[in-house]
């Protein structure tokens, strides 16, 4: 093993999510394809973007790879355990029952945590309970992985200083309603790195919050990230946010990272036309002016049920090539090294 | 949870909430009272009566506050016994006899005249038949001979308000007997001579044996609640309805309801198989009558109360509310604090007892409350059909009996009204606590 798979948090290759379409509740009736090929590396400590318009399958990547929504098919492995794969709608019952064993190895379940992945959702209120208060919150992972109560306590008030929910005796007794919307957020993550995981997955953490606190919440999802070491995947459709985190952007569009480059090498030198498209549509340097993804290249997004043939920009690219584009999927190139596009022109 | 309960605390500001509170405690305070005061097999005793134990109440008598709402005193019932307040002298006369006389005397106050007479004797000797003779002693000293010679056996009763030889013209003998003809000659508008009363009894027995006698005078009131019939005190079943009320309410609720509840949120959160059989099984059990189920149960197996309240729980855990839960836990399973819990590595029993079913109580709270009562009418309901349980003493009974002994008809408001103002009571109370929790839990309704 090369020093560079070593040091591999995730693996990810070919994942494909699709959800089955049903014609009145039984019938097939086609897929959606979500997820359809989707293939990366994640470094430990690394953090990366993943950006991309509504509906281009962002949610449902990390849905899959929280192991919320079962794969169709691909690979991922996280920390050398592959979690999940094609056949586990009928082995998941198994998997569980290993995975219950391995718990009671004490060595292997402190490694099973850390292996765990944090989760920061969209809507921070919908992510708390309405009926616990901020102690059971973030007590409920602890309970649930095993922690004994004497050392949840610790644990729980290391977290609320680490977001800054302090004094924690002033809010560890409120309910989520009596919080605004940054503390909510705030408490999203507290719980998300409360079980110490080494990767966390923010699917758009500061689409709902208001503008005055969004930066503020990067930052610190930054900060945790880096006295952490933790490998992040940042989702968002606002490319002006990107800059507060990673070193790595992906760019998401139907269903498939259609680039993946350096956050300078991709703002400077977008390769693929629709990241071009993107980005020129947001050169204002205000970034607050930096408009939202989706209404900017013209033309709908794709169907994901019913992708175009070839290329699935291919109907509102400008520099669309008859019969190669329309026909042939492209293939992953990298045209420099570390900027890899799925474009044809880069053939 | 602790959030419900600070919810139930604003249930003081809501003054009809305070009144259903009140409503409740009060029955729960009775139904405490009486399983200490009146144990159950001593329930049982006294409502399924046997040797004696009615003898001494009046029939049909109205319960007493009646007397508050009548200006003239009714009449009470009056017990004297040879061994109390009667005097015996005994004469010897020879050939192993002796003479006997009691005297049994009274004071009446009333009002009213006494509803019946009677006189129980008793005597330790076997097969003599003996005779005796009555004489009967008004407060203005006027006398009547009840009888002369009347052979009695050892163990015996004279039903004096029975004797049709005391009947004079239209005026019964406990009338012509508590009142003077001299005094008020009419057949009507007469009333009762006020005053110590007498009755002198005279007979020969064996000598060396004991002779006992009773003198009843019923009244025409009886115990808080009145008695029925065949002298039963209603009090016992006023008051032994209300903690089976409660408890058939209570266990129905919950073994229905709450168990309804607790599936609904199983089947949704499992959805597949689960949740499909949960739904058929729904759709089939609405199909099933429950009445004519519970009646064929009644007519060819048994009629206990606690067998019957199985049933009903056993056909009502796949009733309707199921699909009422159902589509709130549909909506409930969205929430993302769902999906987070998932992630942080939830089991299905963690997700759907401490995240969906929580989420859900605020809307089941008061519909629980509120199916307590329905329950209870539902017991009411099976015993006025002729299904109530043939031993417990419970309100549907006491209506039940009311109405096949045509209690309004004759009269005895006071036997069917009761129980009934009892069962309405009881909704009452749980319908204003139901209706103000319903608001707190669901405040859009706050605004209607
Ligand atoms: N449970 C589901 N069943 C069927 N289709 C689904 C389901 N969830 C999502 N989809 C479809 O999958 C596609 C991708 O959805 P997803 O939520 O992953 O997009 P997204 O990139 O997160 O969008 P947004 O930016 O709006 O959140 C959409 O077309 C959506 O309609
Ligand atoms: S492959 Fe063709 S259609 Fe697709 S982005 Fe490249 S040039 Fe445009
Ligand atoms: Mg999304």
């Amino acid at each position: 093993m090369t020093q560079e798979t070593q040091n591999v948090l995730l693996s990810v290759e070919d994942l494909r999510t699709w959800y089955e379409l049903r014609k009145w509740g039984f019938f097939h009736a086609g897929y959606v394809k979500a997820v359809d090929g989707v293939t990366f590396d994640l470094r430990h400590g690394q953090a990366i973007t993943i950006v991309g318009e509504s509906g281009s399958g962002k949610t449902t990547l990390a849905k899959t790879l929280l192991g919320l929504v079962p794969p169709t098919g691909g690979r991922m492995d996280l920390a050398g355990h592959r979690y999940d794969s094609e056949r586990v709608k009928w082995l998941r019952f198994l998997f569980k029952q290993s995975e219950r064993a391995a718990w009671r190895n004490k060595r292997e379940r402190r490694t099973w945590i850390r292996a765990k992945v944090g989760f920061v959702q969209q809507d921070p209120y919908g992510a708390l309970a309405p009926f616990m208060n901020v102690r059971k919150i973030l007590a409920e992972p602890l309970t649930i992985h095993r922690v004994p109560k004497h050392d949840q306590e610790e644990r729980i008030r290391a977290v609320m200083e680490e977001v800054r929910l302090t004094p924690s005796e002033d809010f560890i007794n409120k309910y989520a309603h009596m919080l605004s919307g940054g503390q909510q957020q705030r408490l999203v993550i507290a719980r998300s790195i409360v079980l110490e995981p080494e990767l966390l997955i923010a699917d758009e953490p500061v689409s709902m919050l208001d503008a005055s606190v969004r930066v503020e919440i990067l930052q610190l999802l930054r900060r945790i990230q880096e006295s952490h070491d933790l490998g992040v995947i940042y989702i968002t459709h606002d490319l002006s946010t990107v800059r507060y985190f990673s070193e790595y952007v992906f760019v998401m569009y139907a269903a498939k990272l259609v680039e993946k480059a350096e956050v300078s090498e991709l703002i400077h030198n977008p390769r693929h036309p629709y990241t071009q498209a993107l980005l020129t549509a947001i050169s204002d340097p205000d970034p607050d002016n930096a408009r939202v993804f989706k209404d900017v290249p013209k033309g709908e997004p794709p169907s994901l049920a019913h992708p175009p043939s070839g290329c699935r920009f291919h109907p509102r690219c400008k520099r669309f090539m008859a019969d190669l584009c329309d026909v042939q999927m492209p293939v992953s190139f990298e045209p420099v090294a570390g900027h890899q596009v799925e474009c044809w022109l880069y053939r | 949870m602790k959030s419900v309960l600070r919810t139930l605390k604003t249930l003081r500001q809501y003054p009809s909430a305070i009144a259903g509170l009140a409503i409740v405690g009060f029955l729960v305070g009775v139904s405490i009272y009486t399983m200490i005061a009146i144990p159950y097999s001593e329930a049982i005793r006294l409502w399924r009566g046997g040797a004696g134990v009615w003898d001494e109440n009046p029939r049909n008598a109205a319960p007493v506050w009646y007397d508050l709402l009548t200006r003239d005193s009714l009449s009470r019932t009056i017990k004297v016994t040879s061994q109390g307040e009667g005097e015996k002298t005994i004469t010897p006369l020879g050939d192993g006899m002796v003479r006997l006389q009691v005297t049994l005397p009274f004071d009446f106050s009333y009002d009213t005249f006494p509803s019946e007479i009677t006189l129980y004797s008793q005597a330790t000797y076997e097969d003599t038949r003996t005779k005796f003779s009555l004489t009967w002693v008004r407060p203005s000293g006027t006398e009547t001979v009840l009888v002369t010679d009347r052979s009695m056996r050892s163990s015996d009763g004279y039903y004096i308000s029975q004797d049709a030889q005391l009947q004079t013209g239209r005026v019964a003998p406990q009338i012509g007997l508590f009142s003077d003809w001299s005094l008020s000659p009419g057949d009507t508008d007469r009333v009762p001579e006020k005053g110590r009363y007498e009755l002198i009894l005279e007979t020969v027995i064996p000598e060396g044996y004991e002779f006992e006698t009773k003198l009843l005078v019923y009244g025409q009131i009886h115990g808080f609640a009145g008695t029925d019939n065949v002298r039963r005190d209603i009090s016992v079943a006023m008051l032994w309805g209300a903690p089976l009320a409660l408890m058939f309410g209570l266990l129905g609720a919950v073994g229905a309801n709450v168990t309804t509840f607790v599936l609904a949120g199983i089947g949704t959160w499992l959805g597949g198989f689960v949740d499909a059989l949960f739904q058929r099984l729904t759709q089939l059990n609405m199909l099933l009558p429950l009445l004519p189920i519970l009646i064929m149960i009644g007519q060819f197996y048994s009629r206990s109360l606690w067998l019957m309240l199985g049933v009903v729980i056993v056909l009502s855990v796949f009733s309707a509310s199921m699909l009422t839960y159902r589509a709130m836990f549909l909506q409930a399973k969205e929430a993302p604090y769902i999906e987070a819990a998932q992630a942080y590595g939830a089991s299905n029993t963690r997700i759907i007892f401490k995240y969906l079913l929580p989420r859900i109580v605020p809307v089941l709270l008061p519909q629980f409350v509120l199916v307590i009562p329905a329950f209870v009418f539902l017991e009411a309901s099976l015993a006025v059909l002729g299904l109530g349980d043939p031993l417990l003493p419970t309100w549907g009974k006491l209506i039940s009996d009311a109405r096949s002994a045509d209690a309004l008809y004759m009269g005895h408001y006071y036997w069917m009204i009761q129980p009934a103002v009892a069962l309405m009571l009881t909704g009452f109370g749980f319908a204003l606590i139901g209706y103000a929790l319903d608001r707190i839990f669901n405040p859009r309704l706050r605004t209607m």
